[in-house]
């Protein structure tokens, strides 16, 4: 053992040495058989001339013992390395464009992956976050089917908390906006009021402090707060002493019991600044769904179990409390899903894309490969010749390709870095423009690193082999021909390029329509109709707090009157109006169930469901939203409503709405007394529009308030006197947001662009990669056909001919990839049905006009070599072999 | 060449190094002479397979060379059998016995 591990380093660090001992072995054994010969009776000449060739090829002895010493590997492979580094250094064209390919499908796949791991299979921060869910509301009756995760009634919430047996917790929170004030500056919070058992649902106790005592719910002393984590370093400086201290809430104080942990804030869009102890008012009906309900499923307990046994409890109270609950049904979302759902659809849209690029990827340089080992092959023939294995070929040409892929890795491992840094702020773009989103940790996984270069390293390497393969594999003697061209590997390894080809047509074309549909839909996006006009529209948002000033409806309504009136009288700006909801808010959909006089006693779960606005008089004006139908509100109106197209549509499909009287649950009696336009609703995602009612602010005020103001102007420069005109009315009102609408419009169209922009690049380098894989192969197969085209002009074809020739063979190839192609968009862009918007997936102006571009490209691949056939001197082509 | 020449058998060759530095150490060119001309001139080693072999024995022990001067008196490099040499001789003979007498009963009786 150790005399091999000696001879082993001898031979790997004394080379030279072992090198010119074999040399010598070798040089005696030969004298020695020239010497026997000469005994035997030959001339020397002749003696030498036997001896050499009984001896055989010194170099293959010597090759083969150097093998059979065992340090063969590493010995050659700093001799491999430093060939393979001189042979890519004289080929830099090629070195840059493999390198590239490879480092963009290395990059794209693994930003991609990542961030969809990031969204699919990451946990939320939370100990066994698997178990988590959200429990919705969804009602099941036909006129309602959109309403599929609705918010839940207190009593609902505590029936199934009593009756159910598979959730652990089950807690509930509601939205709850507070002006805290007695800071250096009033401040608009948002927060929730939640169950004693939120942070048990969650397990995340408090970061200081405590939670809720079950004690403090609904009780004298509920007037308690847990701060966010975000809001005592903001607001508080993070002071270790706010335990205790009381904090001015809607001119109620309110004493600090704890600091939550950062965590707990995972829903960051709905900006949860404090969490108040949660009033479950019995006295609040069951068709007042205003929870929103999480739970944490008991250990072992499947989801689908759990669904089920909610099923069964809300059909139970749907018997019991028909007025309210017939129709309705629970369904559960897993708290992950509901959070990044609607990023899941996107995101996995692109990494189909990029998915389908590095497969273009590793065509092209499969082809890539293959055409340079053909070009290689006198070479191999010569290095065979020389002496030089199949076995050392292959290891010569792995290296090769080794280095290439260690290169391209490399590169592709920055892109990714960069690449998941953009994906990071794509994300939080996205997250900023549609509302319902939790904070997903998306980092490089590198998992997805290695997949990806796994598969882009076995390309090369297979693909780097396999002319090396072949060519050791072609005896000497033909490869030294240089006109070996007709040597059957040789057609099928021409086979196999063109059907690589085709798949990368095929696969391009997938990448096009995908592209192509996402543009339309895109384009689709940026001219609908609204509904109403965004430009030089401001948008002021604010809540007032339910203090004793504003406790009243009529006093919150004076108070828009009064700032309204103000704001108008702001030079530049041309209308103002007020509405509970922004058209773009993420407020959610708070459905409202009216009745319809004259069509009976209807339960509520029955009745018309929509959203209610509560508006200003000028409302429409400012929005520019038209009247289709009857009048506007005046000074005077009492009683009077009006409701959007999509009402009239929906519930008086074959009536004259106006005149009819509809009454909001426990609410007087309004006749309608116009119809508007309706409009679009907030979320791209939300396919079908709501029906709106809208009432004036004088029958009811809402306390969440938008201020609506139509500027002649950049409404930007009129946002400070904006502001003004309310802390003229009230100095201590805080104002939550402050945006131009046209802001809202653009982010909600950031998503669909960035998709778009990013399917288009890579569509784009599907193209190029294609044309140039189509230029490659047709060059190939002309410069194959020199002699036949020859023999064709020599017989007097016609330069057109041979041109119509080349084209046919090139664009049968073009026609089965687009056809290939064509069926495979047809089955995959299917999955983009999610994020097209009155688009079609399947399109047929799509296709066609993408079958079109496709064809093109083809072309122009094989024109060129087409023209060089047709410019062949015919005598010079019979002559080339 | 009027001999009849037999290809070697897979593995034999080893077998048969082996068992001529049994005799003493000695270099390639003697070594395929000796079997050359001990098999009747039979058995011809081409040096493609000599070497190679020699190298491989050499490494797992079984031999090993150091230079001294030919007949002739040139520099030559001798092997010589190591004591694990010798035994692997003796394990690869007896079953080359072995799986000879047993080929011949087979070709014999059947």
């Amino acid at each position: 053992m150790l005399s091999d591990v000696l001879n082993r380093l001898r031979a790997l660090f004394r080379r030279g040495e072992v090198e010119s001992e074999l040399d010598d072995e070798m040089r005696f054994h030969f004298d020695q058989l020239v010497e026997k010969f000469v005994q035997s009776g030959l001339p020397a000449a002749e003696a030498r001339r036997s001896a050499r060739l009984e001896f055989g090829g010194f170099e293959q002895v010597k090759e083969e013992c150097r093998e059979a010493r065992g340090t063969y590997f590493l010995e050659t492979l700093a001799q491999d390395i430093r060939h393979s580094l001189r042979i890519l250094r004289k080929n830099p064209g090629f070195v840059i464009t493999a390198v590239l390919i490879l480092a963009l499908a290395i990059g794209a796949n693994t930003t991609f992956f990542s961030a969809l791991y990031g969204l699919l299979f990451q946990s939320l921060p939370f100990a066994h976050s698997e178990r988590l869910v959200s429990v919705w509301s969804m009602s099941s009756s036909p006129q309602l089917k959109r309403f599929l995760s609705v918010r839940s009634s207190a009593p609902d919430y505590c029936d199934w908390v009593r009756q159910n047996t598979t959730f652990q917790e089950l807690g509930a929170m509601e939205d709850q906006g507070y002006n805290l004030t007695g800071t250096d500056e009033p401040l608009a919070l948002s927060g929730w009021a939640v169950t004693a058992n939120f942070f048990d649902v969650l397990e995340r106790p408090p970061a200081l402090g405590r939670g809720f005592l079950r004690g403090e719910i609904g009780t004298a002393k509920s007037d308690v707060v847990v701060l966010s984590h975000s809001l005592w370093q903001r607001a508080f400086g993070g002071r270790p002493d706010i335990l205790g201290r009381s904090v001015t809430l809607d001119n109620r104080a309110y004493t600090v019991v704890g600091v939550a942990h950062p965590d707990a804030e995972f829903m960051q869009n709905f900006r949860v600044e404090f969490y108040v102890p949660l009033d479950l008012d019995p006295v609040q009906g069951r068709g007042g769904r205003r929870l929103w309900v999480i739970g944490r499923l008991k250990p072992d307990i499947a989801e689908a179990q759990a669904s089920a046994e909610m099923r069964t409890i809300a059909a139970r109270l749907a018997e019991r409390y028909p007025d309210t609950n017939r129709g309705w049904s629970v369904r559960l979302i897993p708290l992950r899903e509901f959070l990044f759902g609607d990023l899941q659809r996107p995101v996995v849209v692109l990494y189909v894309a990029a998915a389908l690029l590095i497969l273009i990827a590793c065509a092209n340089l499969a082809n890539l490969l293959m055409a340079r080992g053909m070009a290689r092959s006198p070479e191999m023939a010569i290095r065979s010749a020389l002496g030089a294995g199949r076995l050392r070929l292959c290891h010569q040409m792995l290296t090769e390709s080794l280095l290439l892929s260690l290169l391209g890795g490399a590169l592709g491992l920055l892109l990714s870095w960069w690449g998941v840094d953009l994906m990071r702020g794509m994300i939080s773009v996205f997250q900023r423009s549609t509302g319902i989103v939790g904070t997903a940790h998306i980092t490089l996984s590198p998992s997805a690193l290695a997949l990806t270069m796994a598969l882009s390293f076995a390309t090369t390497l297979l693909f780097g082999l396999f002319p090396s393969w072949q060519a050791s594999r072609t005896r000497p003697a033909d490869g030294l021909r240089v006109a070996g061209h007709s040597a059957g590997e040789d057609r099928s390894r021409h086979r196999l390029s063109k059907l690589l080809v085709v798949g990368e047509i095929a696969l391009s074309f997938v990448l096009l329509a995908g592209f192509y549909l996402l543009f339309r839909s895109l384009d689709h996006l940026s001219h609908t109709s609204l509904g109403y006009s965004s430009s030089q529209l401001m948008t002021l948002e604010l809540s007032l707090p339910s203090t004793p000033e504003y406790q009243e409806s009529w006093r919150r309504a004076a108070f828009c009157h009064n700032v309204l009136d103000r704001i108008q009288a702001i030079p530049g700006v041309l209308s103002a109006a007020s509405v509970n909801q922004h058209p773009l808010s993420d407020g959610g959909n708070n459905p409202v169930p009216f009745a319809i006089a004259g069509r009976g006693m209807t339960a509520l779960g029955d009745r018309p469901i929509a959203e209610a606005r509560t508006i200003s008089m000028n409302y429409f004006q400012t929005m520019s939203i038209p009247l289709l139908q009857g009048r506007a509100f005046t000074r005077v109106d009492k009683g009077v409503v009006i409701v959007d197209k999509e009402f009239a549509r929906m519930y008086f499909p074959d009536e004259n709405p106006l005149g009819r009287e509809i009454s909001p649950p426990g609410g007087m009696a309004l006749r309608i007394v116009g119809v508007v336009g309706s409009i679009q609703p907030p979320k791209l995602a939300d396919k079908l529009r709501s029906a709106h009612v809208y009432i004036p602010i004088d029958i009811f005020c809402l306390p969440d308030i938008a201020l609506m103001v139509r500027t002649s102007g950049d409404p930007l420069a009129l946002a400070a006197a904006m502001r003004q005109a309310v802390w003229a009315v009230n100095r201590n009102q805080p104002i939550s947001s402050i945006q131009p609408m046209q802001n809202l419009v653009q982010d909600r169209l950031s998503m669909p662009r960035l998709i778009t922009i990013i399917t288009g690049l890579f569509a784009a380098a599907a193209l190029v990669l294609t044309l140039l894989a189509i230029y490659g192969v047709m060059a190939y197969a002309v410069h194959r056909q020199t002699r036949e085209v020859g023999v064709r002009m020599a017989f007097g074809a016609e330069p057109s001919d041979i041109l119509r020739m080349v084209l046919r063979k090139g664009m049968t190839m073009v026609g089965v990839g687009s056809v290939v192609g064509l069926v495979a968009a047809l089955i995959l862009c299917r999955v983009m049905s999610s994020v097209l918007y009155e688009t079609s997936p399947t399109d047929p102006a799509a296709y066609g006009v993408v079958m079109v571009l496709v064809a093109a490209t083809g072309l122009l691949a094989c024109y060129l070599p087409a023209r060089r056939a047709t410019k062949l001197d015919p005598m010079a082509a019979l002559r080339c072999e | 060449m009027s001999e009849q020449r037999v290809d070697l058998p897979q593995g034999t060759l080893d077998l048969l190094i082996l068992r001529t530095l049994a005799l003493g150490p000695n270099h390639g060119w003697a070594i395929s002479e000796r079997i050359h001309q001990v098999s009747s001139k039979v058995l011809q080693v081409p040096q493609g397979s000599l070497y190679p072999a020699l190298h491989r024995l050499e490494r797992r022990g079984w031999i090993k060379a150091h230079w001294g001067a030919s007949e002739n008196n040139r520099r030559a490099k001798y092997y010589e059998l190591t004591k694990s040499g010798q035994k692997q001789l003796e394990t690869e003979a007896g079953e080359w016995k072995k799986l000879a007498t047993a080929v011949a009963q087979v070709l014999e009786t059947a």
